[in-house]
């Protein structure tokens, strides 16, 4: 399998092209149980940790075993690859950057417009919400008007981190570097300052 | 880095300055192929996928408006590491990613990154199975 490897920019890869092949493959084998392995590897590599276009960076790999074997949560490592892909876009010129745009698209359109409909998993209520697609004066639009926070119905309250021993903020270790974000600032948007939840048809 | 909330209101001026070009794009992988792949998998092994993967499945399903990122990401506060609206901000939380990917942190060890690679021999009779 080591033969597959492509090297790219400053690293190793599979390309994507390659792994959607051997997919055909397996499903026309039906090999169901590999082929979930396999979409699984390529899912956390182009959607959850991309790097370079079309290509399976050989840290996902790593990522993959993790779960699989030790069974550990990739939730902080997507926020920290998320928090470092907005960041450097704003301080360096590279200029393209990849991230899991899906997670941060849900989060800010679970809490963005009209129609709540009760659902306790935010992809549902983002996929049934059927938004329109609206060019990019429309969003920014959209956005200039957001002026409310309401908790999202998929929302339940619970404890918030909003340190980490002796470390400023949260620290978060993604898979390019590590970087922290100021929970401070969300106490609003977890609806603290203000008792009881805002309602949502505000 | 520490962040330091009181020096916002300057910042926030200039993030919020219309005349600011954005310079920068945030790019998407193209998932259309592994839609349909994903489609393929019958509902027998989508309950097993999703024991296994949480929502993977569903999110893959899911059609992002880049326009909307490129909007939202306007708003990005560097040194705040936030985004900022008119009178508010927005911070993406862990506590909102672990329910989103419906991964609750406490039930397992988060994954550290310390850029020490799995063999492959190793992972592939075992995972992958390639021929």
């Amino acid at each position: 399998m080591s033969s597959w490897l492509v090297a790219i920019k400053d690293t190793k890869g599979f390309s994507q092209r390659f792994l959607e092949a051997h997919l055909r493959q397996l499903s026309v084998k039906e090999d169901w149980e590999t082929f979930m392995d396999v979409i699984a590897l390529t899912l956390y590599g182009v959607m959850l940790f991309p790097y370079v276009g079309d290509y399976v960076d050989i840290v996902v790999v790593d990522i993959f075993v993790a779960v699989r074997t030790r069974f550990e949560n990739l939730v902080i490592a997507i926020l920290a690859d998320t928090y470092l892909a907005l960041d450097l876009c704003y301080e360096t010129r590279v200029r393209k950057r990849y991230c899991c745009l899906p997670m941060l698209y849900i989060w800010s359109m679970a809490r963005n417009g009209d129609n709540v409909i009760e659902v306790r998993c935010p992809i549902e209520l983002v996929t049934q919400k059927k938004l329109e697609i609206r060019g990019s004066k429309e969003w920014a639009q959209s956005f200039a008007g957001l002026n409310q926070l309401w908790q999202p119905s998929w929302k339940q309250r619970k404890s918030l981190i909003y340190s980490y021993a002796d470390f400023p903020n949260v620290p978060l270790i993604g898979t390019k570097g590590c970087i922290n974000y100021n929970p401070v600032l969300a106490q609003r948007q977890f609806g603290y300052p203000i008792r009881g939840a805002p309602n949502l048809l505000l | 880095m520490e962040i330091k909330p009181e020096f916002g209101v300057e910042k926030r001026s200039k993030s919020m300055d219309p005349k600011k070009k954005m310079k920068f794009e945030l790019i998407d992988n193209n998932l259309s192929s592994l839609r349909e792949l994903g489609r393929k998998l019958k509902a027998i092994h989508r309950g097993a996928f999703r024991r296994k993967y949480e929502n993977l499945l569903g999110l893959l399903e899911l059609e992002v408006q880049i326009p909307a990122i490129m909007a939202l990401a306007h708003y990005y506060d560097t040194s705040l590491r936030c985004f900022t609206f008119q009178d508010f901000q927005l911070v993406p939380t862990v506590e909102e990613y672990e329910q989103i990917l419906d991964m609750p942190l406490n039930d397992g060890v988060p994954y550290r990154h310390f850029e020490q690679h799995v063999s492959i021999p190793t992972l592939s009779p075992k995972f992958l199975r390639m021929s």
